[in-house]
């Protein structure tokens, strides 16, 4: 294992017959906000489990902070802040209590980053967790698990359920406390992602389909529409084009390698009668739409 | 330990109303004890808390395990820096200072309120079978659930294997001797190598719980364990002779009692010591016992027209013994059965007063002096039939008959009625100073050496009886 907070090598995951993990490698850079993302039952959710040692892999590794998954101590933990968005909370503490009673857990603790989290998030501390509403309750978990500064942050589905005003000040509030730390994210909420992730993963059928910076990947995913000016007979079109759709007088499509040169060449050799050519940069939504969509139809 | 306390802390706070409802129980539980024992010293406990009390326990076990409970993916304390090892001391304290210290201290307080010795040695061992029996198998389950209803579930299942174990054997065996099987006794005839498997194997799933959260296989091995246990229950008691018996209704082979007699000894003046009233009249006939071989010790008991009929001996001879449900005007006639046992002496065995426990192999029967209270306990291993053996303590120029009431020892009564506080008490004896001071205490166990029945009729013409009935 290298020096990556998260590392993961041929890991496999089965549920009985369901394959939700198929030989997947992974490496996370340091310092980094990677943003994975995927369809329902990518297997997003089961990697982070087996990264947290909740369950275990059928085989592969995974690593975490330099140590084996499946022999996290409590000192990988104290370095490690996790929140879930099905995470069970202890519904019968207050706020209050619950910062209280996790508190000797940490010996990086630092109370006044919880006290200014609690300000910042509006947090009551006498309230009882079963008390508080969706958004609020994931605050709490994000300040309980962000309060002693971990190293490595790991956030599944942290957005969901959360209206945007809760999601702005969440996202600030993990920002501000991430300084330094590396950030594991899942979501669907790409719009918001997209705004801070440094690095983004594609996960689908348990397959990570790539994995680089966020800037590369809008760097080379464009939506490119094309009049023509006499209908298109090609049918073998280029294995970086996804989406293809032909109409007599319009080609459109998604070049997931956009290169400026090489997608102009190939687009003249294949459509001389091409009259106008619009390129488009596309929001990291209409990427994943484009990749699931076309996963779909692949299967 | 700080992380230790913290959690158990946590525990308390979260546990309060459960918890002040278990202290008012105790509490209760020790005043009804104390009023029922101050009264009626030999009485049995019948009190509802009995049952009620356990059930709190187990209950209380179970929703501290639950508070972090194992099986899942989406508890919270699972991606925190809490060590397994600490979760499951912390949940054991807990459970040792709620359950086995507050037990403790309840009988201790029933004990000085009557103004009996307290034994903490033997209070706590009072504990051991019900903390291996029950409470280390429900921390084990509790470990295994999801919440408290799949638990209860857990508990209805280990309840119908316990009822298999326990009341197919009735069916399926009779006692060598040809006798009627009329209860079960599970705890008196298992052997402790197989009560002690059980909180062995539940201490191995549970750990194995804790540090691994390998929910699907502890599960199975629980299982397992149960189905395994049910047969090996079975095999083990069965090859012992699973159930208590009643009196032998013909005679085993080799135990016939050719040359014993029993015979009126209407004449020799004696007359029965008023008993306490009972609400029966009784009628105390003097026997002679001819044929009785040199140190045996003779016990017998009968059924003579749906009277019981006992036999016994007091300083001054044997007694048959009629208990009438009210007084008969007619002419009786007394024709007794009598189920005999003859004891033999065994080999005597030191006591060293003060020192650890002795065993006896033969009678698998621990004694124990104490110098501190001078008590002498002695209490049975679980596989005997209690009717089987008596001991004595033979002393310089007495002898101190251990009964049945001192061997209701830790493994008697099964795991409810073991329950009971005030047991602890039946299981000593006063030994008076002059032997206290004495270092070494020769102890004779006997076993049973021939059992069986002997018919005989004594007719009574022309007599009058009411001097040897008692009233109420």
């Amino acid at each position: 294992m290298t020096d990556s907070p998260i590392q993961c090598s041929q890991l496999t995951k089965k549920f009985r017959s369901l394959l939700a993990l198929d030989r997947l490698d992974l490496a996370v850079p340091e310092g980094s906000i990677y943003a994975l993302i995927g369809p329902n039952g990518a297997g997003k959710t089961t990697l982070i489990k087996i990264l947290v040692n909740i369950l275990r892999p059928n085989s592969g590794t995974s690593s975490i902070l330099g140590v084996d998954s499946r022999r996290l101590s409590p000192a990988e933990f104290a370095q490690l802040g996790y929140v879930s968005e099905n995470q069970e909370l202890p519904e019968w503490m207050t706020v209050g209590y619950f910062l209280k009673y996790l508190k000797p857990f940490y010996s990086t603790w630092d109370d006044a980053r919880a006290a200014e989290m609690l300000k910042q998030f509006n947090l009551p501390l006498d309230r009882k967790l079963s008390q508080l509403s969706r958004g609020m309750k994931m605050k709490a978990a994000l300040l309980s698990s962000l309060a002693y500064r971990p190293k490595l942050i790991i956030l599944d589905e942290p957005f969901s359920g959360l209206d945007p005003l809760v999601r702005d000040e969440f996202i600030e509030g993990l920002l501000e406390s991430a300084a330094g730390a590396t950030v594991f994210i899942s979501s669907h909420d790409l719009a918001e992602i997209e705004s801070f992730s440094s690095h983004i993963g594609y996960l689908d059928n348990g397959t990570l389909q790539f994995s680089e910076e966020a800037a590369t990947l809008t760097a080379r995913f464009r939506e490119i529409e094309i009049t023509l000016s006499e209908p298109a007979t090609q049918a073998n079109w280029p294995a970086s084009w996804l989406r293809v759709e032909i109409s007599p007088s319009m080609v459109r499509f998604v070049e997931t390698r956009f290169d400026d040169e090489r997608t102009g060449q190939q687009i003249q050799a294949l459509f001389p009668t091409a009259q106008n050519i619009t390129i488009k940069p596309m929001p990291l939504r209409d990427i994943f739409v484009a990749l699931a969509k076309s996963s779909r139809k692949a299967a | 330990m700080q992380e230790i306390l913290h959690i158990f802390s946590k525990d308390v706070r979260r546990l309060a109303a459960p918890l002040a409802l278990l202290i008012a129980l105790q509490a209760t539980f020790v005043v009804s004890e104390w009023r029922l024992y101050s009264v009626h010293p030999w009485s049995d406990s019948g009190s509802l808390l009995n049952v009620i009390l356990p059930f709190t326990w187990i209950f209380l076990i179970a929703a501290l395990v639950l508070q972090e409970k194992l099986p899942g993916t989406r508890q919270y304390w699972l991606t925190r820096p809490i060590s397994w090892y600490k979760l499951l001391a912390a949940k054991l304290l807990f459970a040792f200072v709620f359950v086995n210290l507050l037990l403790f201290v309840s009988d201790c307080v029933i004990l000085s309120s009557l103004h009996l010795p307290i034994v903490p040695v033997d209070l706590w061992l009072r504990q051991i079978p019900f903390t291996t029996q029950l409470f280390l198998p429900a921390f084990c389950l509790a470990a295994l659930s999801d919440g408290l209803g799949q638990f209860a579930m857990g508990l209805v299942v280990a309840a119908f294997g316990f009822v298999i174990v326990t009341l197919l054997p009735a069916l399926i065996w009779r006692s060598p001797h040809g006798g009627e099987v009329v209860s079960l006794d599970v705890a008196r005839f298992s052997p402790d190598w197989l009560f002690l498997l059980l909180p062995v194997l539940v201490l191995f799933i549970t750990t194995l719980q804790f540090a691994y959260r390998t929910t699907a296989l502890s599960r199975i091995l629980f299982l397992a364990l149960i189905l395994w246990l049910i047969p090996l229950t079975f095999w083990a008691n069965l090859s012992r002779g699973f159930l208590s018996r009643t009196q032998p209704e013909k005679l085993a082979p080799g135990n016939e009692l050719p040359q014993l007699r029993v015979v009126p000894d209407l004449d020799s003046g004696r007359h029965p010591d008023p008993v306490s009233p009972d609400g029966f009249a009784h009628l105390f006939l003097p026997v002679q016992m001819q044929g009785l071989p040199a140190d045996t010790y003779l016990e017998g008991n009968g059924i003579y027209q749906r009277r019981q009929v006992s036999l016994f001996k007091d300083q001054s001879g044997y007694w048959l013994r009629f208990d009438l449900e009210k007084p008969p005007n007619e002419i009786t006639e007394a024709n007794a059965k009598i189920y005999l046992y003859v004891f033999h002496e065994g080999k005597a065995q030191t006591i060293r007063l003060g020192s650890k426990a002795i065993f006896s192999p033969a009678e698998s029967i621990h004694c124990q002096s104490a110098w501190s209270s001078g008590l002498f306990n002695c209490w049975a291993g679980p596989q005997r039939d209690r009717r089987e053996y008596r001991a004595f303590a033979k002393f310089d120029n007495a002898i101190i008959e251990l009964n049945d009431a001192h061997f209701s020892g830790i493994f008697e009564g099964g795991l409810i009625s073991g329950l009971s506080p005030i047991t602890s008490w039946k299981l000593s004896i006063n030994v008076k100073p002059q032997y206290a001071l004495t270092p070494d205490i020769p102890v004779r166990f006997v076993s049973v050496e021939r059992s069986g029945t002997l018919e005989r009729n004594f007719e009574v013409h022309n007599r009058d009886l009411s001097s040897y009935i008692v009233r109420p």
